[in-house]
């Protein structure tokens, strides 16, 4: 009966949240598959820990770093196979294509150019809207570190999108 | 500029990258979606070892796979998410079966083609220019071999031949480069492919976009597109991958 209810619990959670969680991950990793991936490693690993969770009310604390820590580990595997590139090979012929590279895709392909750690420190600081301290607490680095992401994280944005010719996108001004 | 505005433009930059979802009715054929769901419950299952747990997991997947259907119209723009009714999971149905290269069977596969059946023009086959009968300049052909949904996973084969006076020559290359490109990830990966072999590749496939772009010699671009989980069209052309040109047609 208490697993029954503890599931539920979960379910609910997962229902409320999982959106949200997966929306942060493809704002890391950029590819809507992968960012499933990560959603669902991590709603595995909350689940394998939700007693000691609920009752501590650290929910979303501990899926965000979850989501974090999977997405770094993700990472660091791919770097061993995979040869990344910084620019895509030129588009195919139109025949046939089914491209449609909208104007989001271009600004995530901006934000592609930043280095893992970056694109992580930007996206708990501007999209989860935490501040330095849990930032430095999460990502384990000290805070001075941190402030440096962002600043060359936001540097180096400013820099692709102006590449990439959206530099005024939405009055862009930071 | 202060600290707010900052926050506001980043966030709104943001919320314009996280809007471009996929939708599912536009790019995402049921097959493949199955394919996915059978992926991650495997995964689920490996890490999770019990049942309960792959029955809890689950059904956090499909309230995830079921949200996606309903945003089809109306893409989300970052927002927090509105609580939707739990959705119950449903056991997929097994699809076509189809042996792999590597003699395994796996539910959900796409039928292969025959090996070699677009490895190289067949006589007949439409080749127009004076590149084709030129032995310098040889014809770039290779196949799709095998489109595994259910495995995620990609079996491509690659060969280079000419055509002199309507005879197919086998160049033989060394080694072949092939790069992998998605539509959605900006990530290249790229592979050196020794000649007579096959390769896999498994990964999440695309659903709008798989592009197996082969490069030899550098300037040749004969492309491979898969869309939806299957062979949609191999077309290998001479002039930079123009598919105009067709050398090799394979349309599934």
């Amino acid at each position: 009966m208490a697993r029954r209810k503890s599931d539920a619990e979960f379910e609910s959670f997962a229902d409320s949240y999982a959106h949200q969680l997966r929306a942060t991950a493809y704002l890391l990793c950029g590819n809507w598959h992968t960012a499933e991936d990560l959603t669902q490693t991590t709603l595995i690993k909350i689940y394998l820990a939700w007693s000691r969770l609920n009752r501590r009310g650290e929910l979303h604390g501990y899926a965000r770093q979850v989501l974090l820590r999977s997405y770094l580990d993700l990472r660091r595997r791919a770097s061993s196979t995979e040869v990344p590139v910084d620019e895509l090979p030129a588009e195919p012929s139109a025949t046939g294509s089914t491209v449609d590279v909208d104007e989001g895709i271009v600004l995530a392909r901006a934000l592609a150019t930043l280095s893992p750690i970056q694109r992580s420190v930007l996206v708990l600081r501007y999209w989860e809207d935490q501040d330095v301290a849990t930032i430095s607490r999460l990502l384990d680095l000290p805070e001075g570190t941190v402030k440096s992401h962002c600043s060359r994280g936001l540097a180096g944005l400013r820099t692709a999108l102006s590449h990439l010719g959206v530099s005024s996108y939405l009055g862009m001004r930071f | 500029m202060d600290e707010p505005d900052e926050h506001r433009d980043v966030r709104q930059l943001f919320a314009a990258i996280v809007a471009t979802q996929p939708t599912s009715s536009e790019t995402t054929s049921a097959a493949v979606r199955q394919g996915r769901r059978i992926r991650r419950r495997r995964r689920v299952a490996a890490a999770a070892g019990g049942v309960g747990l792959v029955a809890a997991v689950a059904l956090s997947a499909n309230a995830l796979q079921d949200r996606d259907l309903v945003m089809t119209e109306t893409p989300q723009v970052a927002e927090r998410p509105a609580t939707a009714a739990p959705s119950v999971p449903s056991v997929p149905s097994r699809g076509p079966t189809a042996t792999s290269p590597t003699g395994t069977r796996s539910p959900g596969a796409t039928p292969l083609p025959s090996k070699g059946s677009s490895r190289a023009p067949s006589p007949g086959t439409s080749v127009s220019g004076a590149d084709a009968l030129d032995p310098a300049r040889p014809v770039y052909c290779g196949s799709v071999v095998a489109v595994d949904t259910a495995r995620a996973r990609l079996t491509f084969h690659a060969t280079m031949s000419y055509r002199v006076a309507g005879d197919i020559h086998d160049a033989r290359p060394e080694n072949i480069t092939v790069r992998l490109a998605f539509s959605e990830d900006p990530v290249v990966r790229e592979f050196t492919l020794p000649k007579g072999t096959d390769r896999e590749w498994e990964g999440p496939l695309a659903d709008r976009l798989l592009e197996v772009k082969r490069l030899a010699r550098g300037d040749k671009k004969p492309y491979v597109t898969v869309e939806d989980g299957k062979v949609a069209r191999i077309s290998f052309g001479l002039n930079n991958g123009n598919p105009t040109m067709p050398t090799c047609t394979d349309s599934r």
